[in-house]
């Protein structure tokens, strides 16, 4: 499995840390990801009219030259405006010709592009099943809130529901976790207005935070880097706002992953969080160990049947 | 197109997102799904209602669009298919270009847009730095100011921009067809604000990599 990956503005400076695992993790299970040459940042949600599409269509047509037909997107926002885009390539013959006349230099879309986000292609291309066949340290017991945000699963598109879906949870299943389930699992955490108006992303934020503490949740995941500003490094803001402490791990789904496969955590870049990921870290230690002393036990109980 | 359309009903219908806003029936799920609809003057129905009946400066002026977080709450329930979020958008492009973008957000944006547009790639510093000196947000610096401590202490701000080969492609695919650049030509960015950036993303590493020795030599005594 070959993919070119585009790792967005975000995944190269705050959220190393998403980078590094997604790479450690496609790494151990054998995919293949090819960085997209001399990509350039889609805009966000700062890009209107034709920027809004053009930004994303040179990163497709850059893919396009590497010979690659799918596009892997980590960051949800890069995903939803790079499939956006995509979408309206394959829309109508205009549309491209359009696209493609705005298009910089030699620069070209011929071939349609499909982009995916990591999760869903994990489950849909990869399959959950190869997955669970390769955890090594399963999360056992560890109560997990998975939050998707908003463009991972919004607008609708085939993946999974924009009302409940559920591809983050049975991927922690799979990891052997225990899903936590709480109402605000696809409500917006207010990132988008992280800098102007911070005191919104603080009480949205708060909500989301607050509702997955109330649940048992001792650890968030989930696959976007706004969301994880605001939910790591905004949540002191957010404790203010909601006035009680949190202190609630957020992890990307991918270094959890990476945990449960045995990567070193060195590799997962679990130092960068601001709220500290420490107990996780170490419950996911305890409990390997706990399975190694079964596991002795077992042994020495035989060998002892055997000499009796 | 119709004419006996008001003039602003067919400027936002020209617009991405707007060519279904007749289709609204003010049954008022975008504003029941919408998060933000506390800080919003009319949230999403009302400013379909406002479109349709021409109110320009009522909607243009409101700060709503600014608000609007792009979580497509709205834009996946709504019944009629209308995509109210990027409808949003496309009023926050309108909304500059008739001079009413004003809110903190808008400055965000131009300022977002202005970097990315620099190197090709965003550059965190430089965009904090257009920012606040555009928007003079003094109180949003100061609540930004316990956050850059941790940020430069977990390397979460970059030192130096990456950029891509020729960002000048990024202006041009910008200016593509977009009303908001034609209206007003962007101005090439002074000289100073980039050395500015240059200059506090040196001092910031500095006194990142003294607080760093000094946290430890903290742990080597203990």
């Amino acid at each position: 499995m070959r993919y070119a990956y585009y790792p967005g503005c975000s995944l190269q400076s705050g959220a190393k840390e998403y980078d590094l695992s997604t790479r450690a993790v496609f790494a151990r299970l054998g995919i293949e990801l090819v960085e997209i040459a001399d990509w350039s940042c889609c805009g966000a949600v700062h890009a209107e009219g034709r920027a809004n599409i053009n930004l994303s269509a040179r990163n497709l047509a850059l893919a396009e030259v590497q010979g690659m037909t799918t596009i892997v997107a980590p960051c949800s926002g890069c995903y939803l405006n790079l499939r956006r885009a995509a979408k309206t390539v394959v829309s109508g013959k205009k549309m491209r010709q359009q696209i493609n006349a705005e298009l910089p230099g030699e620069l070209q879309i011929t071939a349609d592009i499909e982009v995916l986000h990591p999760l869903y292609l994990l489950i849909e291309e990869y399959g959950l099943e190869k997955i669970r066949a390769q955890v090594t340290h399963p999360l056992t017991g560890l109560r997990v809130a998975s939050y998707y945000g908003c463009m991972l699963t919004r607008p609708k598109d085939r993946f999974d529901s924009p009302e409940k879906p559920k591809g983050l949870d049975e991927l922690m299943r799979v990891l052997g976790a225990e899903v936590v389930a709480f109402p605000y699992q696809s409500k917006c955490c207010g990132g988008a207005l992280a800098i102007s108006h911070s005191d919104v992303t603080a009480k949205l934020s708060g909500k989301v935070l607050g509702s997955a503490q109330e649940r048992g949740a001792e650890v968030v995941t989930l696959g976007c880097p706004m969301c994880h500003t605001a939910l790591d490094l905004y949540q002191h803001k957010a404790e203010r706002a909601l006035k009680q402490t949190l202190d609630l791990p957020i992890l990307y789904f991918t270094q959890l992953m990476g945990l449960a496969l045995g990567i070193d955590e060195e590799q997962l870049g679990l130092n960068r969080h601001i709220v500290s990921t420490a107990p996780v870290v170490a419950r996911v230690s305890e409990e390997a160990r706990k399975r190694e002393g079964d596991k002795a036990r077992k042994r020495e109980g035989e060998k002892a049947r055997v000499v009796v | 197109m119709d004419k006996t359309l008001n003039p602003f009903l067919l400027a936002v219908m020209e617009k991405p997102g707007g060519d279904k806003v007749q289709q609204c029936i003010q049954c008022a799920t975008c504003s029941g799904s919408c998060p933000v609809i506390e800080e919003m003057e009319y949230g999403p129905r009302r400013i379909m209602y406002l479109i349709q009946s021409g109110a320009e400066e009522q909607v243009l002026s409101s700060h709503d669009m600014w608000y609007c977080v792009s979580c497509y709450s709205c834009t996946s329930r709504c019944p009629r298919e209308i995509p109210i979020t990027e409808l949003m958008a496309s009023l926050r492009e309108l909304a500059g270009e008739k001079g009413y973008a004003e809110d903190k957000e808008a400055q965000f944006g131009q300022a977002f847009a202005e970097t990315y547009q620099h190197h090709g790639r965003l550059f965190e510093p430089e965009l904090m730095l257009r920012y606040y000196l555009r928007s003079w947000d003094i109180k949003g610096l100061l609540g930004m100011v316990p956050l850059a401590l941790p940020m430069l202490l977990k390397d979460k701000l970059p030192f130096w921009p990456e950029r891509i080969e020729n960002p000048t492609v990024m202006t041009a695919m910008c200016q593509g067809k977009v009303s908001g650049e034609e209206h007003s030509p962007k101005k090439r960015s002074p000289w100073w604000s980039w050395s500015i950036g240059a200059l506090l993303a040196s001092g910031g590493a500095i006194c990142g990599a003294l607080l760093w020795m000094v946290g430890r030599g903290l742990e080597e005594e203990l």
